[in-house]
């Protein structure tokens, strides 16, 4: 029999102190980039209503912890923060304080697949603009998701950028029937190419049977824009083009165009994605680490009709891919005896104040100890004074 | 440059693939000696191959410890992962069938407690419940699924299909073809993205190649 009290579930976990270090360092630097660009911290509850992530096009139903309340209401442990905060900016806020700028750091909760080392519990920070669809709100976002990858000490990354809009015109320009396209759409979702081909081999239209098959071809630098902007027709696909280039143009300015490829072949799945679509990729995972976009049809969901753009960092997945920082806090062991107790209590506070980390030496076994914790100094307290040893 | 890392579905198909990729000049002597070796490296090209269970393979490439995995359709298929899934190599053809006694065709079709057992209850399971609106109860069983109806453990079964001759030797026939099915190249959501050039080229060579064989 398995003796539970002894173990975790699958998929939740620990955080013994190192990693927490780890983690929290993260978190913290992540924050200090989203207070700096003037993002307020909020939180919201742990378990909410159902309704407010059911149908959000977000996470699947299927895929939440749900509990039924006293009453018998039907309660979730939060999958996602994006539909929390697109209620609260409807519901606590009006127009007239738009542009809202959100952060969070929280917890999420998903039911993943058995046995495939994936968390059930996992920690997301992002943030959310809300109230502006314009350039410079998706760029103020994008260099903001920049910062934060930086900021959580990645090197090796990767923002693709796409627009959610520009497949789906591109599907509507194939001029097939409803079925044929709600199954190029569901493909391409799937990321299942080999099935984009071989429905793209029945359109007619060559230009557009060229971007579909070219489907897995057209990531990368500005030349995926020049191969396909001369090939579609529709209003919406060139502006969506033209867009993603203007973007691009700007983020090169910026000098961060290094960490910015293109993806035509994203496309906003169950309309959750109305504009452009951002993923960060770090060497060292296999899923993204940074999921964006805007999505203008959410907040209305809840009342008040206003666009927002936004992302979510998965913090636990870029944990152990990053480089490590180095503390430059001093690690002391302050050993003391009878008679020099307060003398030692009150050094460690004094040192405490300049910055060092401060453990009072309890058992006899901490001396030998020291050198396998890390302590960088121990200091002696007797009644003759206080000595220094490295 | 960093490693790419193939992972193979072990058998018929990994000797094969490894025959296809030699024609774009992707090679791997290591792999041709007789050794214990888990992992083989071509250092010239900085790429590494492995040989797992077919079943295996979507976990490795969808955890992105490898970056491109060659496994049939069957296994992508039951195992749902999500990966990309960029080329059809045209090998290994086969398809999924459901397969009976030819006396419960009547049953297959019309029974609300049809008994199938197979090695895939999700592609039995999206057949059935999706495609045909039937309730079925499921049978997994991890070998010659052929012996279910055989020894009455289920009504039918549901399986890949080459030949039919295992099933004509035991008085069994292929009752409802569910989908054909061949070997795939999948690869690994970010190695997309980090490794495109370097992914794009073999994809380039061996879709050439693999229209040839057409």
């Amino acid at each position: 029999m398995l003796i539970s009290k002894l173990h975790t579930p699958e998929g939740v976990k620990d955080y013994l102190p190192e990693e927490c270090r780890e983690k929290s360092e993260i978190e913290k630097n992540v924050a200090e980039v989203f207070r700096k660009s003037g993002y307020s911290r909020i939180t919201s509850p742990t378990f909410e209503y159902n309704d407010v992530f059911c149908n959000m096009g977000g996470i699947k139903d299927r895929r939440t912890y749900k509990f039924l309340d006293r009453d018998g209401s039907l309660l979730v442990l939060r999958p996602d923060m994006t539909p929390a905060i697109a209620r609260i900016a409807a519901t606590a806020y009006s127009e007239k304080d738009v542009p809202m700028r959100f952060s969070y750091i929280e917890n999420m909760f998903r039911s993943n697949e058995n046995y495939q080392g994936k968390l059930r519990e996992f920690t997301q920070a992002g943030i959310e603009l809300i109230g502006v669809n314009s350039i410079d709100a998706d760029i103020e976002v994008l260099v903001i998701a920049v910062d934060s990858l930086l900021a959580a000490g990645l090197k090796d990354f990767k923002l693709d950028i796409g627009h959610a809009l520009f497949l789906k015109s591109v599907i509507d320009e194939a001029n097939t029937d409803e079925k044929t396209a709600e199954k190029i759409q569901q493909a391409i979702i799937g990321k299942n190419y080999v099935e984009v081909n071989e429905l793209a081999e029945k359109i007619s239209n060559e230009n557009i049977k060229y971007i579909l098959k070219e489907l897995p071809f057209l990531i990368g630098d500005m030349s995926v824009i020049d191969r396909v902007k001369n090939r579609v027709k529709s209003n919406t696909a060139v502006s969506a083009l033209d867009y993603l280039s203007r973007v691009y143009t700007i983020m090169d300015s910026l000098g961060m165009s290094k960490y910015i490829s293109f993806d035509l072949g994203v496309i906003g799945s169950m309309d959750y994605y109305t504009g452009l679509i951002f993923r960060g990729y770090a060497r060292g995972t296999g899923s993204s680490v940074l999921d964006g976009g805007r999505y203008d049809n959410m907040v209305v969901k809840f009342g008040a009709d206003m666009p927002a753009v936004g992302f979510s960092i998965k913090i636990n997945d870029i944990m152990h891919t990053r480089t490590a920082f180095v503390s430059t806090d001093k690690h002391i062991l302050m050993v003391f005896t009878d008679d020099s107790r307060v003398a030692a209590f009150k050094k460690a506070q004094e040192l405490r104040e300049k910055g060092n980390i401060v453990e009072m030496s309890l058992t006899a076994t901490d001396k030998a100890a020291a050198k396998v914790k890390g302590f960088d100094k121990i200091i002696y307290v007797d009644s003759t004074g206080i000595k220094e040893a490295e | 440059m960093e490693y790419i890392t193939f992972a193979l579905a072990k058998g018929r198909l990994a000797d094969k693939t490894m025959e296809l990729l030699e024609k774009i000049g992707i090679t791997c002597e290591e792999m041709k000696e007789n050794s214990r070796k888990l992992i083989f490296t071509n250092e010239d090209l900085k790429l590494k191959f492995f040989l797992a269970k077919a079943s295996d393979v979507p976990t490795y490439v969808e955890s992105g410890t490898a970056d491109i995995g060659i496994v049939g359709k069957d296994t992508l298929l039951e195992e749902g992962r999500n990966l990309y899934e960029v080329m059809d190599l045209k090998m290994g053809k086969c398809r999924f069938a459901v397969a009976g006694y030819r006396e419960t065709m009547d049953k297959l079709n019309n029974s609300l407690d049809l008994r199938v057992a197979t090695k895939y209850p999700n592609v039995a399971k999206e057949y059935f419940y999706q495609k045909k609106h039937q309730t079925i109860e499921i049978i997994k069983l991890h070998g010659s699924v052929e012996l279910a109806p055989i020894v009455g453990l289920s009504d039918v079964i549901v399986d890949i299909v080459e030949t039919g001759s295992t099933l004509k030797a035991n008085g069994l026939e292929v009752l409802a073809d569910v989908c054909p099915v061949s070997a795939r190249v999948v690869v690994n959501r970010v190695s997309m993205k980090l490794e495109h050039d370097r992914i794009a080229n073999i994809m380039k060579g061996l879709r050439k190649m693999a229209g040839e064989n057409n």
